[in-house]
């Protein structure tokens, strides 16, 4: 080939030999090649076969970016993957420099594998999602590692692709509300009493999740481990055995109203349930979990105060009750330790002429309360009170057990004027503090009035004067 | 973590990390955008979903939670073509104005119809308690649900 100094010979032709990078000298398949690319230059490859082009065609660096309105380092990147990989250089796959991550032996494999049925490769599903497969492919050792999107397009290229089962990956930017932690998911009581034992105060039970998950997203609680017990078998049920109705800890809001046991034998609990949020909150909401959030505003506890309940504490040193009187320690606070999971409440089942009812007033349905009253009694004859069991919700910093007009209605009959005056007791014994709900005066009378209103009804179930 | 769970019958499956809920498995990673969110505090409906039957707000549950679950959302309503009598009733008796509390409220009262088929007044506001609508005031609402109760009655699907 001739030489002209100072001059160069670019697409054919004699240019000007300026200090300019160049594309190398293209042959006549890669120049068609190159012109038919050019002519889609709204998709990404003809745009790449065009800054080539025009490079071969003597056009300086500057130029081109003026030309196609791109960067320098674009320029001289596309040119660069030219100058080493000709055409392929300017493909987005497989990409230049890169090897090809899967052979064509193991592309072979993973379509053996994906063809096949897994339970005759001993893998017990019906059949392969991308991710089984993958998990399958590493745990043979067919592949040291491998993307969920090369498995893809793998499979792609065998004709294969995996339908039946949709597979989403957590894009970055997907929404992540409350604060990060690491879940567990016990099978037994045991086990979820170890994992609590082992992270102490780091861990809490997920039970309903409709209190502790709102507080999550909130980030008002961020624990560092959660330990769901929704899957521990025979947590939920409600059935009555030695003088005792026993409350399973998975058993929901939703099982309660349901219940038949419940419906003719416990109008109280019945009354409760039926007042606690929304019939959506209540199908996931237990009725333990109500009881071990300790939240003064939460509708059970004076329930459970009322009827005299007794809470069963499960921890690693196994298991002890808890009067229903003493759980309630604090603000959201209970006597359950740290290590502990209240898997039963135990209700001792009313005698002969007993009845109870549970009185709310909230601003709207599915508030919580303004002011609640429980309120449970046991006749005897004529009338005479045996015992009276009475709670109070959100006017205090817990639950309130009524204790003094308790004291007072025992032995009295319970007339009108009776119950008027263990009202004005149980007033007095609400500690309510001024709200968006009301002021303090207002709730205090408003227990005084919806303890009179819960007395009577409850004197009415149990049979009344007669 | 794995997570596979039904939809509507399809099989799904993703790796999630535990904090993700529910239903941002099902509107951002499942693409499947019919349900709603309207809240931050487990207040308003839109979220609805069935989980293994019962509705729940799909916004206060963990993803990890429905492993291995049957989920209904509301693009499971409709059948070959057809609308559930709900989505017919809704349009019938103009139970939506903007649609942003529909879904929910389709779903809850999905699952209220499925317990209770001949529900009066009462029981349906009580129903869809759990859902809140800015637009309608609800009056529209529940005759959509009355409608459906009927058709359904009747053997409408
Ligand atoms: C919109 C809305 C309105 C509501 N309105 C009311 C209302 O009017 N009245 C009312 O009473 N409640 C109301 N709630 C609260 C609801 O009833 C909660 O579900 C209940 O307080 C907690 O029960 P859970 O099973 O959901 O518990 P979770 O939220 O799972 O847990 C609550 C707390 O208790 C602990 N815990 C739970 N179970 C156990 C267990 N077995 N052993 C040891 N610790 C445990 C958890 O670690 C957590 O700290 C409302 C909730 C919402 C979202
Ligand atoms: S988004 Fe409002 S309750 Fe779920
Ligand atoms: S139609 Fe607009 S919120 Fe219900």
């Amino acid at each position: 080939m001739i030489s002209l100094p100072g001059y160069a010979r670019r697409g054919g032709r004699w240019v000007a030999d300026v200090p300019s990078r160049f594309v190398r000298e293209l042959t006549s398949s890669e120049r068609d090649e190159l012109a038919r690319l050019c002519r889609e230059r709204s998709k990404a490859l003809g745009f790449r076969a065009a800054i080539v082009n025009l490079s071969a065609r003597g056009v300086p660096i500057p130029e081109i970016m003026r030309q196609l309105g791109v960067s320098r380092p674009t320029v001289t990147a596309w040119l660069a993957r030219f100058d080493k990989f000709g055409l392929r250089g300017l493909q987005d796959e497989p990409r230049p420099g890169r090897r090809p991550k899967l052979t064509p032996d193991v592309g072979r494999q993973i379509a053996l594998v994906a063809r096949s049925r897994p339970r005759d490769l001993g893998v017990q599903i019906a059949r392969w999602s991308l991710l089984r497969l993958r998990e399958y492919l590493v745990g043979t050792g067919a592949v040291s590692a491998l993307s969920l999107e090369s498995l893809r397009s793998a499979l792609r290229r065998g004709g294969l692709s995996l339908k039946a089962i949709r597979t989403g990956i957590a894009r970055k930017g997907t929404t992540m509300i409350p604060a990060a932690f690491e879940y567990h998911v016990p099978t037994s009581i045991g086990e979820a009493t170890a994992l609590l034992a082992k992270h102490g105060e780091d861990a809490k039970v997920l039970s309903g999740g409709q209190s502790l998950i709102p507080l999550m997203k909130l980030r008002l609680a961020s624990p560092r481990h959660l330990i769901d017990i929704n899957r521990i078998p025979d947590l939920a049920y409600i059935r009555e055995a030695e003088g005792v109705l026993r409350i399973g800890a998975l058993t929901r809001e939703s099982d309660l109203e349901e219940s038949d046991l419940v419906r003719t034998r416990y109008p109280i609990l019945l009354e409760t349930s039926k007042v606690i949020a929304d019939p959506l909150v209540r199908n996931l909401a237990t009725v333990c979990g109500n009881l071990a959030h300790g939240d003064p505003a939460n509708d059970h506890p004076a329930t459970m105060l009322a009827l005299g309940a007794e809470a069963v504490a499960f921890g690693q040193k196994g298991e002890r009750r808890i009067q229903a009187g003493s759980f309630f320690t604090g603000p959201f606070t209970t006597a359950l330790n740290s290590g502990e999971i209240l898997t039963e409440i135990r209700i001792p089942i009313p005698p002969p002429r007993s009845g109870g009812a549970y009185v709310k007033l909230e601003r709207k349905v599915g508030d919580f309360a303004t002011a609640a009253v429980a309120a449970q009694v046991t006749l005897k004859e004529k009338g005479v009170c045996e015992r009276a069991g009475i709670g109070l919700t959100n006017v205090g910093p817990t639950p309130i057990k009524a204790k003094k007009a308790e004291a007072f209605l025992q032995g009295k009959r319970l007339d009108e004027g009776i119950i008027k005056q263990a009202a004005q007791l149980a007033a007095e014994e609400s500690q309510p503090t001024s709200d968006l709900r009301g002021p303090a005066e207002y709730k205090r009378d408003l227990v005084r009035v919806l303890t009179a209103r819960a007395l009577t009804k409850a004197v009415e179930r149990a049979g009344g004067g007669r | 973590m794995l997570v596979q769970v039904a939809i509507n019958g399809e099989k799904h499956e993703a790796e999630v990390e535990p904090r993700l809920l529910l239903v941002h498995l099902i509107r951002d990673i499942l693409r499947l955008t019919g349900t709603h969110i309207g809240c931050d505090t487990t207040h308003c409906g839109a979220c609805t979903v069935l989980l293994d039957g019962r509705a729940v707000k799909s916004c206060s549950v963990f993803a990890v939670q429905a492993h291995g679950k049957e989920i209904m959302t509301v693009e499971g309503l409709e059948q070959d073509g057809k609308l559930h009598p709900l989505q017919e009733g809704f349009m019938q008796e103009h139970g939506l104005q903007c649609g942003y509390c529909t879904p929910g409220m389709l779903m809850a009262s999905y699952a209220f119809l499925k317990k209770n088929p001949q529900p009066d007044e009462e029981q349906i506001r009580r129903a869809i308690s759990g859902n809140l609508c800015r637009c309608t005031g609800y009056v529209n609402i529940v005759k959509a649900i009355e409608y459906a109760a009927a058709k359904l009655r009747q053997g409408g699907s």
